[in-house]
């Protein structure tokens, strides 16, 4: 549908793949496409099982061993990423491209203290001594609204809350300055008032670096609020995409508005 | 052999019948009290096996013509008249003050037989760890990140075999390819070959002795008669630990934070041997306990067979001869320093996983 | 082109453990054991093989085990004697698999003596817990701080070498992981729902115990069962060869070894690779066999 739109940062064209299991070959995303336009917010939502994480992770390069691309290609800076091996990626990853995951206390390394892995992923891209990036770590840390920065930069991961964690993911993701955020259901499992907070930090730290971000939710009012395009998936499919306000006001597809129907959003939005 | 991690230490400070002690005093204190309780445990049982079920010593010293006024006087002169209780008493009074006994075949006192025969068991034991925990964590640690290649399936079934091989018994082939075919390693014949003197004694170790007095001549034999005792040993050592690692370093490489460190675009030896590493150690370092307890059992079998003046060699022979101060004094040295390094390696542990630190 | 997404992903999605019913069947095993692949059925076939070695020892070696002077001393193998002799003259081929049948049969007795103590005694321990639970964790601390060949060494030391005495010093060492092992069965499963059940229909404590509580625990209990098998035969023969086993020159392996040692130096490799790869091929088979179990084991509750 978008495929090598100008203005996209990335597309996915007509991306498809899924796993070897012993009873064959089980597919799990079937002919997705979709673009992310530059310097916008861009939402997948689907129900659990649509293959959204799996969306996103394969942009990264980081689906399972496991997992096997049939077919498309993901287009980013002229070239199909899809192809590329562990090495290439890793230039880009960090660097254009940067992911928040789910679980961010998990995400994070338990033995090493956050201020060692805020500063070796900004070494991992840019050449600057330990006291220097030392100094941008803690930076981050005070741009998302961390307390105490350095002191916090000692303290190990179990040492944070849920929301606290959620924050140094995001300065983790952000100390290089990606292209690129893509973001795993950042709030879910967090306190409301807490998802709000975070919430507002993504978009703020998003729109003020002119960064294209993805985020990958099930919250239809988070959608509505932040997000500026919708790409709607079930079950490995993309069933509609379009701008924010049209796929929520009126939308084309029967499972969309299925969707919406049932997550109560015309209720609400009313 | 599982080993439980002790409790996470107290959080503020604890008072000592009123008194507030620093946190870290009591902490040492738990341990030391828990050490000194099971060492006390060992040392009961070990005077309740050998007095209680063990044979009557005094047939050792008595001979057929001997009366049974003679065999009363052996048997005061042993210290075995009184109740048992009695015996217990002055048993744990003796052991507090280091007074293991004497030895019914040497007569010399057990203590000094043994302090004489450490630093060869502590050489060959030094050397094999040294060796067995290196090559063990790295072989274990390459399989898991090269998982599925020729060196993994390799090195997988050679650690299967280590575990299930012999000792001795590798020892014995070992010896016949090396020094009976190949000729390239020297016999079974202790410490150094036979005629050579032993450097003068500093600390008892003669790799280290033989430089640090001069006498550079001993140091190659020496260290080519260690190579096979310590190579046997140390494949001991090295397949459980290798096993564990594999295991370990297969599940951290799958955890999150891993995928995390990937997705920051960490180059690859950061991420394997720093972020996945430093988690995957922490199973192992609960295995190093028991893998010192091997070691022990290891060095008896490994002394016997090649011919080395050790403690281990000294259990064989209080064994063979039914030498019971020696025995008990022997099992006694070997659950001491079991002990104190159980708790070594539970402190490292601490120091390894900062989630317990807090 | 696209298969049912709904079975797609049932088949990532893990599988929640599934309990397996009281009643164990024979057959349902074997039919499971002979689809799996991989380590089982080698190590099987490997404990098969030693265990009929043994039983042709039984009607028939080609010279009496026990025999002296049957040939040379200390010759090399050949046509008359298939894996040479020893000091003595005795043959080693009828000493090895002869030898067979001691090694297995003890390794075997002294792992189902530790299995049903250990295991009995760590299910008590964990289901009651109280002053029980905290003795049996006291005692396991204790009995663990010894290096495990150093204890057999002195137990044995003190009652002395025998048949009987080496299988129960054999046996006690593997005894305090299986309590373990028990007791973390029992403390996980005994606040399931099937167990509840089975309290309130009114069945005595002892008797949701045994009865349902640790038939839903062999797996893990026999896959460890098999793996300590390894250890407990490598012991076995480490008890003879240092000579506390059953008896000095007894037909086990390694008092064989122990024989053959001074020669073997000397050049005579026989003495003792023959026995010696008994020992091992009987821990390699336990040991497979172990793995085995614990990884259908794990394939089933992922």
């Amino acid at each position: 549908m978008t495929a090598t739109e100008p203005g996209n940062l990335l597309s996915v064209c007509g991306f498809s793949g899924g796993f070897k299991t012993p009873s064959g070959f089980k597919y799990v995303l079937d002919d997705v496409s979709f673009g992310l336009r530059e310097s916008a917010m861009t939402a997948i939502v689907g129900e659990t099982g649509s293959g959204k994480s799996l969306l996103a992770l394969s942009m990264m390069g980081l689906a399972a061993s496991t997992f096997v691309k049939t077919g498309g290609s993901i287009e980013y800076a002229g070239a199909d990423i899809s192809t590329y091996d562990d090495r290439a990626y890793r230039r880009i990853r960090g660097h254009d491209f940067a992911m928040a995951f789910q679980d961010a206390r998990a995400a994070l390394n338990p033995v090493i203290s956050v201020g060692r892995q805020l500063i070796d992923a900004c070494r991992a891209h840019r050449r600057v001594s330990v006291a220097q990036a030392q100094e941008i770590a803690e930076g981050m840390l005070r741009k998302v609204h961390v307390p105490e920065p350095a002191q916090r930069m000692r303290q190990f991961p179990h040492e944070f809350s849920g929301g606290m964690a959620q924050r140094v993911m995001l300065a983790l993701a952000l100390i290089c300055q990606p292209k690129l955020l893509i973001l795993d259901e950042p709030t879910t499992g967090l306190d409301v008032t807490i998802q709000a907070d975070i919430m507002e930090l993504i978009v703020d730290l998003v729109s003020s670096n002119g960064m294209t971000a993805c985020l990958i939710t099930h919250d239809l009012g988070v959608v509505a609020e932040t997000c500026d395009d919708v790409v709607v998936m079930y079950r490995g499919k993309v069933r509609e995409t379009g701008p924010c306000a049209q796929i929520l006001q009126q939308p084309e597809d029967l499972y969309t508005q299925q969707l919406l129907r049932s997550s109560r959003f015309e209720e609400l939005s009313a | 052999m599982a080993v439980e991690i002790s409790a996470p230490p107290p959080r503020s400070l604890r008072s000592l019948r009123g008194i507030a002690v620093p946190k870290f005093v009591s902490v040492i204190g738990r341990r030391v009290l828990a050490a000194m309780l099971v060492i006390w445990g060992v040392v009961t049982l070990t005077f309740l096996l050998t007095r209680v079920f063990g044979g009557d010593p005094v047939n050792l010293f008595a001979q057929p013509t001997s009366t049974a006024a003679d065999r009363e006087a052996i048997r005061q002169r042993l210290g075995l008249a009184d109740p048992i209780p009695v015996q217990y008493v002055h048993y744990l009074r003796d052991v507090i003050h280091g007074n293991l006994g004497t030895s019914y075949m040497t007569f010399r006192p057990v203590t000094a037989d043994l302090l004489n025969r450490v630093p060869a068991t502590a050489e060959l034991a030094v050397g094999a760890l040294i060796f067995g925990v290196t090559a063990g964590v790295a072989v274990g640690v390459l399989s898991a990140v090269f998982e599925g290649s020729i060196f993994d399936r390799a090195s997988r079934i050679l650690t299967s075999a280590g575990l299930a091989l012999p000792q001795f018994w590798v020892a014995l082939m070992l010896i016949v390819i090396f020094f009976d075919r190949l000729h390239v390693l020297p016999g079974p014949t202790g410490r150094l070959p036979i005629g050579t003197l032993p450097p003068p004694k500093v600390t008892g170790f003669y790799l280290i002795d033989s430089i640090v007095t001069g006498h550079l001549s001993t140091f190659w034999p020496a260290l080519r008669q260690l190579i096979l005792p310590v190579l046997v040993l140390g494949y001991g050592v090295a397949s459980p630990l290798a096993r564990g690692a594999r295991a370990s370093m297969i599940l951290a490489l799958k955890a999150d934070y891993v995928r995390s460190a990937r997705a920051l675009g960490l180059s690859r030896a950061r991420t394997w041997f720093v972020y996945a590493f430093r988690n995957a150690m922490l199973p192992v370092i609960t295995m190093f306990a028991g893998t010192v307890a091997w070691t022990f059992s290891g060095t008896v079998l490994i002394e016997g067979v090649f011919g080395w003046p050790g403690v281990g060699q000294y259990a064989l022979s209080s064994l063979e001869n039914s030498d019971f101060p020696a025995i008990q004094g022997f099992v006694l040295y070997a659950s001491i320093l079991y002990v104190i390094v159980y708790q070594l390696l539970d402190i490292a542990y601490t120091f390894a996983d900062p989630r317990i630190r807090s | 082109m696209t298969t049912s997404l709904d079975q797609a992903v049932e088949t990532i999605i893990p599988k929640s453990s599934r309990l397996s019913g009281g009643t164990v069947s024979v057959r349902g095993a074997i039919r499971s054991l002979r689809s799996s692949s991989g380590t089982l059925p080698i190590g099987l076939s490997l404990l098969a093989f030693l265990v009929l070695m043994s039983l042709v020892s039984l009607i028939w070696t080609p010279y009496p085990a026990a025999a002296t002077g049957t040939g040379a001393f200390s010759s090399a193998p050949g046509a008359a004697h298939w894996f040479g002799t020893d000091a003595v003259g005795s043959d080693i081929f009828s000493r090895t698999i002869s030898a067979g049948r001691t090694d297995v049969f003890y390794t075997v007795v002294a792992v189902a003596i530790s299995l049903v103590i250990g295991s009995s005694w760590g299910a008590i321990a964990g289901f009651f817990g109280g002053w029980f639970e905290a003795v049996t964790l006291r005692l396991l601390e204790v009995v663990q701080a010894f290096p495990a060949l150093l204890m057999a060494l002195l137990i044995i030391s003190v009652l002395g070498p025998g048949t009987l005495n080496v299988i129960m010093v054999v046996a006690i060492i593997p005894l305090p992981d299986f309590v373990r092992l028990a007791r973390a069965e029992v403390l996980t499963k005994k606040t399931w729902q099937f167990a509840e059940a089975a309290r309130l229909v009114g069945n005595r404590p002892l008797v949701v115990l045994f009865k349902h509580l640790m038939p839903n625990s062999w797996r893990p209990l026999l896959a460890y069962a098999s793996i300590s098998a390894a250890w407990v035969c490598g012991n076995i023969a480490a008890l003879g060869f240092i000579g506390v086993g059953i008896q000095p020159n007894a037909v086990e392996w390694g008092s064989m070894i122990a024989r053959g040692e001074s020669d073997v130096v000397a050049g005579a490799w026989w003495e003792a690779l023959f026995p010696g790869l008994g020992v091992l091929v009987l821990a390699i088979g336990c040991q497979l066999v172990g793995d085995g179990i614990a990884a259908r084991n794990r394939g089933e509750q992922r």
